[in-house]
């Protein structure tokens, strides 16, 4: 034996597989991968991506244990991080989405959700009017691909201990105001709120090249007067707990979640309008638990269920008798169910930017490249 | 199988299959897809196939800041967290004695925390209310709290320096294992000062171990995204930030692919460069 040997033979594999034996192993292995040998179907969960608490909403606990399941929330910190997850192999296994009225049409023609069969969902029936004007965005061939079932702002938050009620967007940008504001995380926010300042158009989702320039370079000035641009909407609010900012982008929880830990927050109306929204819950395509996914969305825009969310998230909901049976103050207040037409006064709600040229018009694809060059910057 | 010969294709392939396979099946068949892809176009959020280098062109004409940026920072924790890992490495080594399995383990255990733990540990140490700010407030080293201790490259190179320390001084601490005492003890009885037998007699064994713990940080710094969105402030956006938006929300795979590529060349060349420049200077005496 030679040096080199005795020394390899220390490191010898104990292993004594004989290559007859491995074959035999590997071909196997290769049977059961891929000729489908495999355990007998399972039900699975229902699998839940969207904004932390939206999955309460559609959480029956009779309805999941009936069907012997349980249901898996993965939440997000943008909304276009259910697009992302879409995208990145969720098709298939996940079920719930909760996409934004915007998105929606285009989502469903980019085959990342399934038509939502109406038949199945008999509490459509008891939507405040308003919100079946919303039809237009989640409809795609005339198939349902979003069912509204809240509603809320990205309003200008100040903490009144410590500045002034900001009348305009443009506050943002005092230079007293310096490292103690903050923007919004997610693209479609941005960019309609600040089109809406430096453009003052009516839709901010009709836009030309030259006022989509022009929109940018106000957010890069806002993000010049930022203390960082915000990972998540609770970042915002921490922000806002922490005193380390003291007026910003923000979402009409954040009153509560804030002050809960004692700081005081309230909404400002600036004279450019206020971007509002409405929230959907949408079924992925192919999702593995369909004909549930139906019942439980039925089950969450049930009165009972819509009134729950609302006191609970202080958000806004769509069941009219929901509305009325709503007692928590905060909530009311804020929302006015008893006059939307009170709360929508001073509020904007753009449609989804053209996939395709229109016109003069940008896309939403060069809206996506003028964000990026945002961040950039 | 005969024990103790050395590896053999011929008669161990069926045993390395496996390994291959799994290599092939979730890298190299992954890479060499993306690299394909990378010459795609893009159409109404669909790929289109064709050969076409406007992607390429594309991150050269837009995106040569963010590729610098993040060369740049990664540079600086790279060599940062190799040169504190080298460090601690080498007073385990020296003068850890009996207890260096157990200083190793320590510094492993910072392991145990998670990776986002730590992030959110060092947002609450360098907010504007912090641990550290109070402190420095409270002793009157400074009259205000520093805002640029949080949302700012510092606090990026801060968070990865002390994520990446641990992955770091293994490597480097195997290959200081496996220097003899006696070439320091040579190096000493010949009059070197021990900085100059660490210099001469040390470090040059060790540029293996250099590069690899260099690379193991600079790779994963590239390829961050999570940490930049998180404590880095409104101008810290880096590559993997961008590569992670046309994956998902710009839905532009060709574009992404392009992306990665261009950063991993970029990021090939900056390792080389420092494998050659620690090769050179770290020459044996």
């Amino acid at each position: 034996m030679t040096n080199h040997q005795h020394n390899a033979s220390k490191f010898a594999s104990s292993l004594t597989v004989s290559r007859r034996h491995f074959m035999m192993g590997a071909a196997g292995l290769a049977a059961v991968a891929g000729f489908g040998i495999r355990p007998a179907a399972a039900a699975r969960d229902v699998a839940f991506l969207g904004w932390e608490g939206y999955d309460l909403a559609f959480k029956s606990t009779d309805l999941l244990g009936k069907a012997g399941v349980n249901m898996q929330p993965t939440y997000i910190s943008a909304i276009e991080d259910i697009i992302t997850k879409l995208r990145g192999g969720g098709i298939g296994s996940i079920d719930l989405t909760t996409l934004i009225y915007q998105y929606v049409s285009f989502c469903g023609q980019s085959d990342l959700l399934g038509a939502i069969d109406e038949s199945l969902v008999p509490n459509l029936s008891a939507m405040h009017p308003r919100v079946k004007a919303l039809d237009k965005f989640l409809r795609v061939d005339d198939k349902l691909y979003g069912v509204p079932f809240t509603f809320s702002a990205i309003p200008l938050l100040y903490n009144p201990d410590l500045v002034e009620e900001p009348k305009s967007w443009l506050d943002l940008l005092k230079p007293e105001y310096k490292g103690k504001v903050v923007g919004y995380p997610d693209v479609m926010s941005m960019i309609v709120t600040w089109s809406k300042v430096a453009n003052g158009l009516e839709d901010p989702s009709r836009m030309t090249r030259e006022q989509l320039d022009k929109t940018v370079e106000l957010m890069i000035k806002v993000k010049q007067n930022s203390r960082t641009i915000p990972s998540s909407l609770g970042e915002i609010s921490d922000m806002f707990s922490r005193k380390e900012i003291v007026m910003g982008m923000g979402w009409e929880p954040m009153i509560k979640w804030a002050g809960d830990k004692g700081v005081n927050l309230k909404i400002a109306s600036p004279k450019e309008g206020t971007f509002a929204y409405f929230d959907t819950v949408n079924i992925a395509k192919d999702a593995p638990n369909r004909e549930l996914d139906h019942a439980l969305i039925n089950w969450g825009l049930s009165a009972e269920n819509q009134k729950t969310f609302a006191e609970g998230n202080i958000l806004g909901i769509v069941n009219q008798d929901a509305m009325k049976a709503v007692t928590d103050k905060t909530v009311a207040g804020i929302y006015h169910f008893d006059d939307l037409d009170a709360y929508f006064a001073d509020k904007f709600l753009p449609g989804m930017f053209p996939l395709e040229q229109e016109g003069e018009f940008v896309t939403w694809d060069d809206v996506l490249g003028a964000f990026e060059s945002y961040q950039r910057a | 199988m005969s024990d103790g010969a050395p590896l053999s294709l011929k008669r161990d392939g069926a045993l390395l299959l496996p390994a291959a396979a799994v290599l092939a099946g979730l890298f190299i068949g992954p890479m060499l897809y993306f690299l394909v892809v990378s010459f795609f176009k893009v159409s109404l959020f669909k790929i289109v196939p064709g050969f076409d280098l406007g992607n390429y062109a594309k991150v050269v004409g837009s995106y040569g800041p963010p590729i610098l940026f993040t060369m740049g920072i990664g540079f600086l924790i790279a060599s940062v967290t190799t040169v504190l890992a080298f460090i601690v490495a080498h007073l385990i080594w020296t003068r850890g004695r009996r207890f260096s399995g157990i200083l190793l383990a320590a510094t492993l255990l910072t392991l145990f925390g998670g990776y986002l733990v730590k992030i959110y540990a060092w947002r609450t140490l360098l907010g504007r209310d912090g641990i550290v700010n109070n402190t420095l407030v409270g002793l009157g080293i400074v009259r205000e709290p520093i805002e640029a201790l949080l949302y700012s490259p510092v606090a990026v190179v801060l968070v990865l320096v002390s994520y990446l320390l641990p992955f770091a001084i293994l490597p480097l601490y195997g290959a200081l294992r496996s220097i003899e005492e006696k070439t320091i003890e040579a190096a000493r009885d010949l009059g070197a000062s021990p900085w100059a037998a660490v210099r001469d007699a040390v470090l040059p064994r060790c540029v293996p171990a250099l590069v690899t713990a260099f690379a193991l940080c600079f790779l994963v710094t590239a390829g961050d995204y999570v940490t930049p969105r998180m404590v880095g402030g409104t101008r810290t956006m880096m590559m993997g930030n961008f590569i992670e938006s046309q994956f998902g929300l710009r839905m532009n795979v060709p574009l992404g692919a392009a992306m990665t590529y261009l950063t991993i060349t970029a990021s090939i060349a900056v390792i080389a460069f420092v494998w050659l420049a620690l090769k050179t200077v770290l020459r044996p005496k």
